[in-house]
């Protein structure tokens, strides 16, 4: 029921944090000083970036940096290492994960091993001792108090000051108030030896709640008198403090009506506290130790106006346990006093109100906070997938890119290859009548020089003819393909020029099957002479009967068939091979590229030895232009 | 007697020609002169007037066109003599002129020479003829061809022929003027004085100038100028259709 002593201890906390915020700026600014390295100098620099930055990231993000460069330099003294480690434990504080805080400042403690030499490191402790002591770990903070005073002197008075505070308040704290009266009076010793006693009503104030507890309520109220006699001397803040305490002790001590003037004195100095939720629940305890009090004078209406002054900053406004105080001296007040209990049911009410509403919004909150996060992880998963998205689109055009050039790639050298393959053929062609013509040249030619001995005018007439004959050639061999009756005319021409050396030796025969003689067909020139030739020459020499050569042309789609039959020696008989075969075999390879099939020879003796004679076929490729 | 001048840069081509008009036309033709370039024939011609020319194309310091282009002589013959050249052969076609080719076969020469004696003295408009196959020879733009019929010498230009029609050894002409000129050639020939990139041989009996062509129907016809209608052979339609219209 009598809470309001914790408040205080708070407040003196506090404030002694505060102070050594002060020294500490002041430190560091001789800290930089000292250090010339550049290193040392950035982490410097980085530091007070930090300590002047407002957003938690930069903080965090210019003690990470610092933290980093420390990490990769040697040479980086202690002190700026124990430095880095006290900011980041200040930020941990500042953004209320105060487990890790006392990590990094005990860290930043664990870098002083000599002696406390500053305020600086005195401040590494005692953040170190308050967070511990903030998370209720005792154990942890008489650790480190033990540790400081290793580090310090019997006679350092000002340090030793501290070490009496963390260690009077962490006993405080276990209840050990005998032990904490000790480090109390300790306190005071040390701040008497350092001349700074502007804390020590503060102090003093304290010992008197040990003292009480201890049973030395002589003592106790000893010291409340004697503080009270110099009341002027006190400030306001602490006589609010020893009034209320005082009212409380005797309020304890059932002295009823003392306790009531004590109370009220403490209300005026509340009164003039800033408005906060403290202020608040400090009035609204002493309101309620007030009613506490004309309930023990049995003053049952004061009582009840007092209660209801504790509700008039509105019931929500005060903590919980003060809430179920409040009720409990409303339903004592409505038993003793009689009255109707509604009074106590509409508090109930809206208490339960309130406090349904607290929950609400609480849950309302935490609904509020999981459906944002739920969002953000939608947010992330949806940034994701567009991420996956794109990527994948990339890799789809890169890959269809890929594919569409190795398309164009192939396509373009099969065309290359096409061409390539075309102009071979040229080649082999144009070479094919480079070949042939001065074959067929030269034997013309001795056949001249012969009629020019014999006799000039048929000398003159074959000359005529052969050179007719020649034109044509020439002119038929600039083309890759000519119009199939000029071929013929050609051929005729050459036959009959072949008749005038050899007479009533062989007659000839054209056949074409299925087309006609002017239908527009083109086909490479030259390559039925040499079969033709063949015939006359070899297969005809030296027989003894009339000789016969048919030439039967086909169409048959995109090529023309073209056999050549004679009745003359047969093949198994020639004994020159010589430029004719020359010529056949380039004929055969040229046809083989170009139609796929071979020049079939055959001796007609193999099929019936009663004949004699061969039959040349030759599949020959058609065009309807003359162009290619 | 008609006067003739003898242009070869060959001395016995010269002769060959020479011997063979003393045998056989020692009546008809009178060699006056006889010249080896382009120079001493331009010379000769305006010294002697001949009537008629028996003419290389080939000569030391230009070409036979160089000498008929410069000489300011009408109603002049010319029987051209040539070797292997196909170029000049098509210009002579085009012009429709004479020509024999070397060596020169007797009867061929006869059967010109007899031509020429024939057309001594008549308006043959051989300046119409040589300016034609001039023009040709040295590869004009939009080339024209000499079209002789039993009465006429038409210098027509390619791009106004529409296209030709055969009828046996004659074909006709259908010119963009709505004419229609016979010609006593087979359609065969008549091919090889037209330009092969104007003119498609698109059916047996039928050249067509593709410039003209405006549609292909369905039926196998093409539509060209003047409403007239062609018909493409079916064994040749692929071919024609995309020379046509490609």
């Amino acid at each position: 029921m009598f809470k309001a002593i914790n408040f205080f201890r708070l407040n003196r906390i506090n404030a002694i944090f505060l102070l050594l915020f002060l020294q500490m700026f002041c430190f560091q600014c001789s800290e930089i000083d000292r250090n010339a390295d550049s290193k040392t100098q950035l982490i410097i620099t980085l530091q007070k970036q930090s300590e002047k930055s407002t957003s938690t990231d930069s903080i965090r993000s210019f003690l990470e940096e610092a933290e980093t460069i420390i990490a990769s330099t040697a040479a980086i003294s202690d002190s700026l290492k124990a430095e880095n480690n006290f900011l980041l434990g200040i930020f941990f504080r500042k953004i209320g994960r105060i487990d890790s805080a006392a990590i990094y400042f005990h860290k930043s403690a664990d870098y002083v091993t000599e002696s406390i030499s500053n305020n600086r490191e005195l401040f590494y402790h005692y953040a170190t001792w308050k967070a511990y002591f903030d998370q209720n770990k005792y154990g942890d903070c008489f650790s480190i108090t033990e540790k400081f005073r290793a580090l310090i002197n019997d006679d350092d008075y000002y340090n030793l000051k501290y070490f009496n505070y963390m260690l009077e308040s962490t006993y405080n704290q276990i209840g050990d108030y005998q032990k904490a009266l000790k480090y109390n009076k300790a306190w005071i010793a040390a701040s008497k030896k350092t001349n700074d006693v502007s804390r020590i009503h503060t102090t003093l104030i304290s010992q008197i709640k040990y003292r009480y507890y201890l049973n030395d309520k002589t003592g106790a109220y000893q010291i409340l008198d004697s503080l009270l006699a110099k009341s002027n001397t006190i400030s306001d803040i602490d006589k609010r403090q020893l009034y209320l305490d005082y009212g409380v002790y005797l309020h304890q001590d059932k002295d009823y009506k003392s306790a009531l003037s004590y109370y009220l004195t403490s209300v005026n100095f509340t009164k003039n506290l800033p408005e906060n939720t403290f202020k608040i629940n400090e009035l609204a305890t002493a309101y309620m130790n007030i009613c506490d009090v004309y309930i023990n004078l049995k003053e049952y209406n004061k009582a009840i106006s007092y209660l209801d002054s504790a509700a008039l900053s509105g019931l929500d406004k005060i903590s919980s346990s003060r809430q179920k105080d409040f009720l409990s001296y409303q339903l004592q007040l409505a038993s003793l006093t009689n009255n109707n209990l509604s009074k106590v049911n509409g508090f109930l009410d809206a208490i339960y109100d309130y406090q349904l509403k607290e929950y609400e919004n609480k849950y309302t909150n935490e609904l509020a906070a999981l459906t944002k996060a739920n969002e953000k992880q939608q947010q992330i998963q949806q940034e994701k997938s567009q991420l996956e998205i794109a990527n994948f689109k990339r890799t789809v055009t890169l890959l269809s890119l890929v594919a569409v050039t190795i398309v164009i790639g192939v396509l373009l050298y099969k065309r290359r290859q096409y061409r390539f393959e075309k102009e071979q053929l040229q080649i082999q062609q144009r070479l094919l009548r480079a070949q042939m013509n001065p074959h067929f040249t030269f034997n013309s030619l001795s056949t001249i020089q012969n009629y020019i001995n014999e006799d000039q005018g048929k000398a003159t007439n074959y000359l005529l003819k052969f050179s007719r004959m020649l034109r044509l050639i020439l002119e038929n061999s600039m083309q890759n393909y000519v119009q199939l009756n000029e071929e013929l005319e050609l051929l005729e021409k050459y036959m009959d020029l072949q008749l005038l050396r050899f007479p009533s030796n062989f007659t000839y025969e054209i056949v074409i099957e299925n087309f006609d003689k002017d239908d527009l067909l083109f086909i490479p020139p030259m390559l039925i002479q040499p079969f033709i030739e063949n015939s006359i020459e070899h297969g005809f020499s030296g027989i003894d009967y009339p000789g016969i050569i048919k030439l039967i042309l086909t169409q048959k789609g995109h090529y023309l068939e073209c056999v050549i039959e004679d009745n003359g020696i047969g093949i198994n008989r020639k004994t020159n091979q010589g430029k004719t075969s020359a010529s056949t075999y380039l004929i055969g390879k040229f046809l083989k590229k170009a139609t796929k099939s071979e020049i079939e020879v055959i001796n007609k003796s193999d099929i019936d030895p009663a004949q004699s004679g061969m039959i040349t076929k030759l599949i020959i490729p058609i065009k309807l232009t003359q162009n290619d | 007697m008609i006067r003739a001048i003898v242009i070869d840069d060959e001395t016995y081509i010269r002769r060959n020609i020479i011997d063979m008009l003393s045998q056989n036309f020692k009546s008809e033709v009178n060699v006056v002169n006889e010249a080896e370039s382009v120079s001493d024939a331009l010379t000769k011609i305006e010294e002697y007037r001949p009537d008629l020319l028996f003419l290389d194309i080939n000569l030391k310091d230009g070409t036979g066109f160089d000498i008929l282009q410069r000489s300011e002589l009408s109603k002049l013959n010319v029987i051209f003599v040539t070797g292997f050249d196909q170029h000049a052969i098509k210009a002579i076609k085009v012009g429709a002129l004479d020509y024999i080719l070397k060596p020169i076969d007797p009867a061929e020469f006869h059967e010109a020479v007899l031509k020429a004696i024939e057309n001594n003295n008549k308006e043959n408009h051989l300046e119409k003829l040589i300016e034609i196959s001039s023009e040709y020879f040295n590869g004009v733009k939009n080339r024209r061809v000499i079209l002789r019929t039993s009465d006429n010498v038409y210098a027509i230009y390619e791009d106004d022929i529409v296209y030709c029609k055969s009828e046996g050894n004659y074909t006709t002409f259908y010119t963009k003027q709505k004419d229609k000129i016979v010609v006593s050639k087979p359609l065969k020939k008549v091919e090889e004085i037209l330009s092969e990139n104007i003119f498609v041989r698109c059916h047996q009996s039928y050249i067509v100038n593709k410039k003209h062509v405006i549609k292909y129907n369905k039926q196998g016809v093409l539509i060209v100028s003047l409403d007239e209608k062609v018909p493409v052979s079916s064994r040749r339609k692929d071919y024609a259709l995309n020379l046509i219209f490609k």
